[in-house]
């Protein structure tokens, strides 16, 4: 019963909600990162400009060569020595963004082959150019086939991002494990960590789901049916 | 048959070539008069599908000229776009949009790229679907039609354009025996409004009731240029008596 309480008072206390909001964004922010590296990526392969093969080669190469723990130690570490000083926060995201390209760009890759090519020549045949191709008939078919991996990539940087507390970020399993070495209350202080863990896991695989709805077509069929009754046939 | 002045497209001494690979297209040239319906028959790899491209500027040409309402269809990028807009195709595996609905499909280009009001957009849709016999089906995915409705639909897409060219590269190649007939029906029509058509076919009956006139390719050149009595019941050259002989038997 006491420990319940404890738990609670980690729960409400300043210090793990903080650590909670560090965690948060250190996940989305890496993800966000992510996503644009991969994007550039993905495009720069369909682009076909030479050289691109040896530079992605390397890149992938590298950041899925090596654990994410190092890439962070060695942004942190080494970056300095060459002037560039970034916070700890800064460095974590970086260092699982640039990993989380490397994913990324293979995720976002099977989303863009996904729309056949057929359906890009009829676009092209109907008079549209590259950029209304990629918006109206590439990019909505090929959320449909990233969403969900890309969902599966937060869950897995959530649980990345406590390896940051290495370079001391003051992120959620740091602040749990200090508390819990200062207060002797191990079992009380973790446990208000995991809970915090999996209560932002849930929100975010609610949100997950909600937004695959949203980008399956089928949920537009009654959108549509309104629009030809409301506005097309009244008129 | 025509005069000059209504000439709507002219191909001349067109050549062809997949990259540096052997002559696809090998000087064909050929002219179509507005309202006609000509119906290009021959082998498969006889370059009928590489000809439909170069028409509509999807594939670059390496020699000739192609003039479409007397502008050059092998100018800049901007040209072609320009051109592809009054030139509508139609493919044999229908190529519809699949994460839009029949109205969508037809009404996307006429929104995005002749930036035509959604709701006028989606009337001249419905009313283009209506044309292909297919209205009530207007808020299904092409998915949840029919090989022969989804041909349908990519007329009406292709016909959304309003162009004064319409080009079909087998459509009925991919459906099966009992749906065939209702989109040759629809491409029939087509004719009746005054449409000028340009259509690669299998389909020798269609060919024979409905084109003006027949082009039989083989090797990437035009064999045999003519009517469709005279090109059916006398062929001139032994190839096309053997491609014919072939599809009959
Ligand atoms: N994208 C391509 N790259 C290289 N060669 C191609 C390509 N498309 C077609 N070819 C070749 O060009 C030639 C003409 O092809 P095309 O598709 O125009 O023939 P077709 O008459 O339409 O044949 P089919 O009746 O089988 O559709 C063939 O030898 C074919 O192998
Ligand atoms: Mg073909």
């Amino acid at each position: 019963m006491q420990s319940i309480n404890i738990i609670i008072e980690y729960l409400m206390s300043p210090a793990f909600r903080a650590g909670a909001i560090v965690t948060l964004e250190i996940s989305i922010c890496g993800l966000v990162g992510g996503l644009l590296i991969g994007l550039f990526l993905a495009l720069l392969q369909q682009s076909a400009v030479p050289g691109e093969r040896p530079f992605r080669l390397f890149y992938l190469w590298f950041f899925r060569g090596t654990p994410v723990l190092f890439q962070v130690i060695f942004i942190f570490n080494v970056l300095p020595a060459f002037g560039i000083v970034l916070s700890g926060f800064s460095c974590a995201v970086l260092g699982l963004a640039l990993n989380e390209g490397a994913n990324m760009s293979e995720i976002l890759r099977s989303g863009l082959q996904s729309t056949v090519k057929g359906q890009r020549l009829a676009a092209r045949a109907l008079g549209m150019d590259e950029f209304r191709i990629l918006k109206l008939v590439v990019f909505p078919q090929a959320m449909r086939v990233v969403l969900p991996p890309i969902g599966n990539e937060f869950i897995n940087m959530l649980r990345l991002s406590a390896l940051v507390s290495v370079i001391a970020v003051q992120e959620l399993t740091l602040v749990a494990n200090q508390a819990a070495s200062s207060s002797f209350h191990y079992l009380e202080a973790l446990s208000a960590a995991g809970i915090y863990y999996l209560a932002i896991t849930t929100i975010f695989m609610a949100l997950q789901h909600v937004s695959e709805r949203w980008a399956d077509p089928r949920s537009r069929r009654q959108a549509v049916r309104n629009m030809v009754l409301n506005d097309v046939e009244a008129t | 048959m025509s005069t000059a002045k209504d000439i709507l497209l002219e191909v001349a001494a067109l050549h062809h070539a997949y990259g540096t690979g052997r002559a696809t297209l090998n000087g064909v040239s050929f002219s179509l008069a507005r309202g006609e319906t000509l119906c290009v028959i021959g082998p498969s790899g006889s370059g009928k599908s590489t000809l439909v491209r170069c028409i509509n500027a999807l594939e670059p040409i390496k020699g000739g000229r192609i003039v479409f309402q007397g502008q050059h269809v092998t100018g800049s990028e901007r040209q072609a776009k320009a051109m592809r807009r009054r030139i509508g195709m139609v493919f044999q595996s229908f190529e519809l949009f699949t994460h839009l609905t029949a109205v969508e499909n037809v009404a996307l280009a006429p929104i995005n790229v002749l930036g035509v009001e959604k709701t006028a957009a989606f009337r001249q849709a419905l009313s283009l679907l209506d044309r292909v016999d297919l209205k009530d089906k207007f808020d299904r995915f092409p998915d949840e039609l029919s090989g022969g409705q989804q041909q349908r639909v990519a007329i009406a897409r292709a016909l959304a354009m309003e162009p004064a060219l319409m080009l079909f590269d087998e459509p009925t190649s991919a459906l099966d025996p009992e749906t065939v007939r209702e989109v040759l029906d629809v491409i029939a029509s087509l004719k009746r409004t005054g449409m000028t058509s340009i259509v690669v076919t299998h389909e020798m009956e269609f060919a024979r009731s409905v084109a003006d006139r027949i082009i039989f390719m083989d090797a990437g050149e035009i064999v045999e240029e003519g009517r469709p009595h005279d090109f059916f019941s006398a062929p001139r050259s032994n190839r096309a008596r053997r491609f014919l002989n072939f599809q009959n038997s």
